[in-house]
């Protein structure tokens, strides 16, 4: 493009903007002015929420401390005082069957035995 | 009082910085006193609705207001125009689903409601249509802003921000939230077409 149409392009658009912008009804920049109004005293009103964010954050944040240190300090819970042996644990869990493993064994020896000769 | 008629949006900063005695308040009342009538203008071109744009550029002073006042003042003009072109695109997004939801009935409504709340904003506005305006229609500027209000948003956002606002290629960029080559690239286009639709105009 050339560069003189480019300066005649901005130098009109700029001559027509501000005609526009200059030439806006009194109704209009009223309410302009009354938006201004209320932006500015927005910004005063801003402040105090403009820290609430962070004293959410800050609050949440004590509260994590407190129950991480409560639970930090509470006392350990007590150790098993012997550590048991895997055959006694075993022994424990089929405690309930012994009797019929004893007749088990006991119908195994019968069996053996009464194959050749009375044990008697 | 203050010209803001002849302020750009980079002027505000040298303004303020010099005034030592102004308060934060001042400076941001004056700031946005010198970029409300163009952020407004820039919505219009936008939407083609005075009212939606007023709402549009009322939106965006509280937001800058209430996020942005803090920062230091040579900041204020990108902050201000990217607040502004975010408020443009979401009012764009809306009215999209608005069609998309709505555009197959036959009346039009969702604002169409029988509730008589905005009975006062559909009636028609004598001044839009009074001798004045339609005289004004004939000038030759209308022709400009006409070709600027239906360039794609991109190309309009870019050449709006740096030949009107007079923003730099950095400041377009943060404003627009795209790369100085985006900027570019959106602004030859911009002028490219421009030039093409004010050739043909004068044909």
């Amino acid at each position: 493009m050339n560069p003189s149409d480019e300066h005649e392009i901005h130098d009109r658009a700029r001559a027509a903007l501000d005609a526009r912008a200059a030439g806006l009804d009194g109704a209009t920049r009223s309410r302009l002015n009354q938006a201004r109004q209320r932006a500015v005293a927005a910004a005063h009103a801003a402040p105090a929420t403009r820290w609430l964010p962070w004293r959410i954050a800050g609050a949440a944040a004590a509260v994590c401390a407190v129950t991480l240190t409560a639970l930090l300090m509470r006392e350990p819970a007590p150790e098993l005082p012997v550590a048991l042996p895997d055959d006694d644990v075993e022994l424990l869990a089929l405690d309930a069957d012994l009797e019929l493993i004893e007749e088990v064994e006991f119908y195994h020896w019968l069996e053996d035995t009464s194959d050749g000769s009375d044990p008697a | 009082m203050l010209n803001t008629d002849c302020l750009t949006a980079n002027d505000v900063p040298a303004v303020t910085a010099s005034d030592a005695d102004s308060s934060a308040t001042h400076r941001l009342e004056r700031f946005l006193a010198a970029v409300e009538r163009r952020a407004l203008v820039t919505a219009e071109l936008a939407t083609r609705d005075r009212d939606e744009a007023l709402d549009i550029v009322q939106d965006s002073m509280l937001a800058f207001a209430r996020r942005y006042a803090t920062k230091p003042p040579p900041q204020w003009p990108p902050l201000f125009h990217r607040v502004l072109q975010n408020r443009i695109r979401d009012w764009h997004r809306r009215r999209n689903v608005r069609q998309r939801l709505f555009g197959w009935w036959p009346r039009g409504a969702p604002d169409d409601t029988d509730d008589g709340g905005d009975a006062w904003q559909r009636v028609a506005d004598p001044a839009a249509h009074s001798p004045e305006t339609l005289v004004a229609a004939d000038h030759a500027g209308d022709a400009m802003i006409d070709a600027i209000a239906k360039l794609p948003t991109r190309q309009r956002e870019a050449f709006l921000l740096r030949v009107w606002q007079g923003l730099d290629v950095a400041g377009t960029a943060a404003a627009m939230g795209c790369s100085a080559g985006s900027v570019k690239t959106h602004l030859s286009r911009a002028l490219a077409t421009l030039r093409a639709h004010l050739q043909d105009h004068r044909q």
